[in-house]
């Protein structure tokens, strides 16, 4: 192939390039979510970011596990959200996506990777800020739960009013 | 054993330097205050003329001791006089001493001009970003004093100069520290006018949903007025003293014209007035495609239709100041390639403005499609898992797409004529060092991108089969992967081309070796001439005198 031609190959696959990455961001739009297994920790978190995203702070609460709920109650958990809703923290926005990984067990320790992307900057010095937390999985009767006082994904330590 | 001994009386000159002028500073500040200049009284400043009068009597005697002792190696009548003036030890502590008094010099104005536009401003808060107004004598004394002590040393370099030619670094030392003056001049005169043209659109359309205060207003327009001002001066004047070199008589002009300093000042202009070119314009497209790839909420929920045409009109205003030094810079690299004696001149100004632009265009069109294909990674496998973020495609396509296209663009459009040149001559052009330069830095830059890239995937990959807890799935993995597939088809593309010009070398260099060489007779010549002859003019002069058959080579 003369260079010329490899030249107008180089154009022409960039080009395509861009035009498919056009078509499919404006066409893949918000992705439906994964369906995991009804029973598996996966989905357990995943129902209880879908929760949040909803407002729906009774059901979220309901996907901790019963020792953190034994530690604070349901009206407590709900001023704690509101709050954190409040201080202009929406747990979902345009510029902000979570990514729920593979549940992984070691012993009677099961944990969930969940990654927080956010995007800040712009231009060349646009990036993306990733942080992954764990978060523990413990079993009871109505299935996997969060074993962790969080508020979103936020540890938090949740004082009962005097 | 000289060397050693001018390391340390430069060094011990350079050091007592400091301190004198340090304590002058302090002196003058106190003098200035006394005087009502900047708040006014010497109360509370005795702690100072104290500071101030030991530094002086400890750096003056000294200083003047070493410095003595340097000058008195230049001394006419001392057999190592001239080799004292061409030691590069010398040359280095002048350049040295030029560029830290005019750094500090330029703070010093640039504060002083700040507070004199802040006169007609609303003045902001003492304790904004750590503002005090209470510095304009310390300021006004550190541009007394710097200016002096910098005139000092420019009356000294010129003398050097004047008697008689510099080479090596003797010559190339104090070039660098004045076309980095000018460089640096340029580069934040362009920079600050950008500012400048941003407030003056915040100005025009107002930033939706924030409250710029009379604070930042003030203090950045002040900040990039007073930048501007006391950096074009700075351009100019540097630019100006090194254009008056090449009108000088005697060896300073052929010196300077010949100067691979003077070259590389243009290509770094042409360097930098081509990226800033692509930046600006690529910010104009993007905002231009924010609202249209409806990214608008990703970026930021607030913005409104002024945001957008204020994007616009700033990047591309930013933009002229850049293209117009670009320009410029490349027109008179090649003005003066033309006019050079030597006729390779104009080649290798056009290889080194044609490869110098090729690759700046050819780093944004790499970086975008990078973030492009990490991207439909990115949507393929990973889309699924996540939750949210319904506008981080679109803002990232925003983004990269005019990087890749704009930088596309412009590497088109000067590596199509580099091509054109390689299949005109291609042992020619294969032989050029720019070209393989040029190919060697891409090889290298995007091989360390595959490496880095390869690297985190197969940590990613290791982990995953060991079971270790990394989190992140393969949103982690798509702009690596994405980087590595661009900089993996760049190193291909130019390592490539490098393995077919070694191959043309090769094949060139044999038959040059296969050619029997003409034996010819050859006597080796010195021109001797006054010191501040013209030796480029006598060469000429001889070389028009030679009878047929006869050349003279340096």
């Amino acid at each position: 192939m003369s260079s010329n031609r490899s030249l107008l190959a180089i154009v022409a696959g960039i080009l395509a390039l861009v035009a498919v990455t056009v078509v499919v961001v404006l066409v893949a739009g918000d992705p439906k979510p994964q369906e995991f297994p009804p029973d598996s920790a996966e989905a357990a978190v995943q129902g209880y970011l879908g929760a949040w995203n909803e407002r729906d702070i009774p059901t979220a609460y309901a996907f901790l596990s019963e020792r953190v709920r034994a530690s604070t109650s349901l009206e407590d958990y709900q001023r704690a959200a509101d709050e954190f809703l409040t201080y202009g923290m929406p747990p979902n926005g345009p510029d902000r996506r979570i990514s729920i990984g593979d549940a992984s067990s070691e012993g009677d320790r099961t944990v969930v990777p969940v990654t927080v992307e956010e995007l800040y900057g712009d231009g060349l010095n646009q990036n993306v800020s990733r942080s992954t937390r764990f978060l523990p999985m413990v079993r009871d009767a109505g299935g996997w739960r969060i074993d962790e006082t969080l508020v979103w994904l936020d540890p938090t330590y949740i004082e009962h009013p005097k | 054993m000289q060397t050693v001994r001018r390391l340390y009386v430069y060094l011990l000159s350079g050091i007592t330097l400091g301190f004198l002028i340090y304590g002058l500073i302090t002196l003058v500040e106190v003098a200035l205050s006394a005087l009502g200049v900047g708040g006014g009284g010497i109360g509370g400043r005795l702690e100072q003329l104290s500071l101030a009068a030991a530094l002086i009597g400890v750096g003056l005697p000294v200083w003047a001791i070493h410095w003595w002792f340097a000058e008195r190696g230049l001394d006419p009548a001392r057999p190592n006089a001239e080799e004292e003036r061409r030691s590069t030890v010398r040359a280095l502590y002048v350049t040295v001493v030029m560029i830290v008094l005019l750094s500090v010099g330029a703070f010093a104005a640039r504060d002083l001009v700040r507070e004199f536009a802040l006169g007609f401003l609303p003045r902001p808060q003492d304790d904004f970003y750590g503002y005090s107004s209470a510095t304009t004598a310390r300021s006004l004394a550190t541009l007394v004093v710097t200016a002096a002590a910098w005139g000092y040393h420019v009356a000294i370099r010129r003398r050097d100069l004047a008697r008689g030619p510099l080479e090596g670094a003797a010559a190339w030392l104090p070039r660098l520290y004045v076309y980095g003056a000018t460089l640096t001049g340029l580069m934040i005169t362009l920079q600050a006018f950008g500012d400048l043209a941003r407030y003056a659109g915040e100005t025009l359309w107002p930033v939706s949903g924030t409250d710029y205060t009379g604070d930042y207003r003030s203090y950045a327009f002040a900040e990039s007025l007073s930048l501007l001002a006391v950096w074009t001066i700075g351009w100019i004047g540097h630019w100006w003293y090194a254009g008056r070199l090449l009108i000088a008589a005697g060896w300073r002009a052929s010196s300077e014209r010949a100067a691979r300093l003077r070259l590389a000042f243009f290509v770094s202009v042409i360097l930098a007035g081509a990226f800033s070119v692509i930046r600006l314009t690529a910010e104009a497209v993007r905002a231009v495609l924010i609202p249209v790839l409806d990214a608008t909420d990703a970026i930021g929920g607030n913005l409104g239709e002024t945001d957008l045409v204020r994007a616009v009109a700033v990047a591309l205003v930013s933009a002229v100041p850049w293209a117009v030094a670009w320009w410029l810079h490349q027109r008179w690299m090649h003005e003066e390639a033309l006019a050079a004696d030597d006729p390779s001149r104009e080649a290798v100004a056009t290889r080194l403005d044609l490869h110098a632009v090729a690759l700046v265009g050819l780093a944004f069109a790499a970086v975008g499609t990078g973030w492009l294909v990490g991207l439909l990674i990115d949507i393929a496998m990973g889309g699924p898992r996540t939750l949210g973020g319904s506008g981080f495609w679109r803002a990232e396509l925003a983004n990269f797409v005019p990087y890749t296209l704009i930088g596309l663009a412009v590497w088109v459009w000067r590596w199509w004529p580099i091509q054109a040149r390689h299949q005109a001559d291609p042992p020619a052009e294969a032989a050029s060092t720019i070209r393989r330069s040029f190919l060697l830095v891409i090889l290298a830059a995007s091989v360390i991108t595959s490496l880095g890239s390869l690297a985190y995937v197969l940590y990613r990959l290791f982990g995953s089969l060991l079971g270790a807890n990394i989190g992140g799935g393969i949103l982690e993995l798509s702009m690596p992967l994405g980087a590595l597939v661009a900089a993996g088809a760049v190193a291909l593309y130019h390592g490539l081309a490098l393995r077919r010009d070694l191959a043309l070398r090769a094949a060139s260099e044999a038959e040059q070796s296969a050619t029997p060489v003409e034996e010819r007779s050859r006597r080796s010549l010195v021109l001797l001439g006054p010191p501040d002859g013209d030796s480029d003019a006598a060469l000429g002069a001889l070389r028009e005198a030679l009878p047929p058959g006869f050349t003279l080579d340096e």
